[in-house]
């Protein structure tokens, strides 16, 4: 958590002395759990997207004013909320009794049934990717295999799973990306991707 | 799209899963912010399937990481426009910075107000002179008594105009001479006409079509 603050500050000083960049990697890292927490007030997925959009233009025209007193998530996430609930306001849609949880491991969880759920063709293709992903972990060397499942299904820090294999932080962070790898690398021949 | 290596040749991949994690370093930020957006953003796809497929009860809602990041910016950009203010926030204060009052056109209002001034004591300077001039020429006209005696004006006696007679006292050359004399007066009236009306060629041609009398 400590790198998270130190990057997520270093980035924010870099965004207010006029570096564009710095906010699309802000956006990238958190664009999905921005857009998994408006999903909890908005049900449509298309409106789901633009209000998290606006949720970080905000953020961007706004970030001036973020002078560092909470975390850079704990501040993005409540502009989010209040895009959110003015949004339903002006669709005058009524917003829940009682604010969402801020936080920041729970809002990875976002039940399909808030979703539309897409189109038959594109959850088929989801169903396939979600399977060849899954063979591809299983698959996987132990120590990749078991560093990944750590960090992904359970959340452990670096550090954490440093503990748990007793291995050092860097061979860590090694195994997570070659695992990451090599998943990649075997579903990327489904979508036609490259590089 | 292409990846970023440095002087190790390492590649951003790994910088972005360990940002991706919450446990990039400096120098990972660094890696990053010198590579291509949307080659990070497709990165960014891939690993969010991957984690999605370790955790079924999530949903992907932004599939196209890419396209989100265009959306944003196009939209930041016609927000720009519309709003005709700089939204970087290193020029922040640019953006905020109120209009300086004094470079507008104002009208001047001392300038005005005596110009105002100026404009109504010299109209009244006008209109005292001509009341004068009206004044005293009324004046000099009522007590000019000499202008108005009775040799002045000329009486039907002293003129040499002849009355007229009638048709049927004029002999058949009489009536030919005042005819041809008539028609003369009437061609010099038309063509002076011509000349001030502006509508000339119609008086014109009444008197070319006017009827002439047998002789012509």
């Amino acid at each position: 958590m400590q790198h998270e603050t130190s990057t997520d500050e270093a980035l924010v000083q870099r965004v207010q002395a006029g570096d564009k960049r710095a906010f699309d990697l802000l956006v990238l890292k958190y664009q999905h759990k921005v857009a998994a927490l408006v999903s909890r007030y908005i049900q449509d997925k298309q409106e789901v997207l633009d209000v998290a959009q606006e949720s970080f233009i905000k953020a961007y025209r706004a970030i001036d004013s973020f002078r560092g007193e909470s975390a850079f998530y704990t501040w993005l996430y409540r502009i989010a909320v209040n895009t959110a609930k003015n949004y339903l306001v002006s669709r005058s849609r009524r917003p829940p009794a009682s604010d969402v949880e801020l936080d920041n491991e729970d809002v990875h969880a976002v039940y399909s049934e808030l979703s539309d759920g897409g189109t038959p063709d594109a959850n088929l293709n989801r169903d396939r990717l979600e399977v060849e992903i899954q063979n591809a972990i299983q698959d996987l060397p132990e120590e990749l295999r078991g560093a990944l499942t750590l960090r992904e299904f359970d959340g452990l820090s670096y550090e954490d799973i440093a503990q748990v294999m007793d291995c050092p932080v860097g061979t860590v962070r090694s195994r997570i990306f070659r695992a990451r790898e090599a998943v990649e690398k075997r579903i990327r021949p489904i979508f036609g991707g490259g590089e | 799209m292409s990846k970023f290596y440095d002087k190790h040749g390492s590649s951003s991949d790994d910088s972005l899963s360990a940002f991706l994690d919450n446990e990039a370093t400096q120098a990972d930020i660094d890696k990053l912010l010198a590579s291509d957006p949307m080659y990070l953003a497709h990165k960014v796809d891939c690993y969010q399937d991957i984690h999605q497929a370790l955790q079924p009860d999530t949903e992907v809602l932004i599939s196209d990481s890419g396209d989100f990041l265009a959306q944003m910016h196009r939209k930041m950009e016609q927000i720009t426009q519309e709003s005709n203010v700089v939204v970087f926030p290193n020029q922040g204060a640019l953006a905020t910075k109120p209009e300086k009052l004094e470079q507008l056109h104002l009208p001047n209002l001392e300038n005005n107000a005596a110009h105002t001034k100026r404009a109504f004591f010299s109209g009244l300077a006008v209109a005292a002179s001509v009341a004068f001039v009206v004044v005293l020429g009324g004046n000099a006209l009522l007590n000019d008594d000499q202008s108005f005696t009775s040799n002045n004006i000329v009486t039907a006696q002293n003129s040499t105009i002849k009355p007229a007679q009638p048709l049927t006292a004029l002999s058949a050359e009489e009536a030919l001479e005042n005819n041809a004399r008539l028609q003369n007066y009437l061609r010099q009236h038309a063509q002076q006409a011509s000349m001030t009306v502006g509508q000339g060629m119609i008086p014109m041609a009444k008197v070319v079509g006017y009827p002439q009398g047998s002789d012509q």
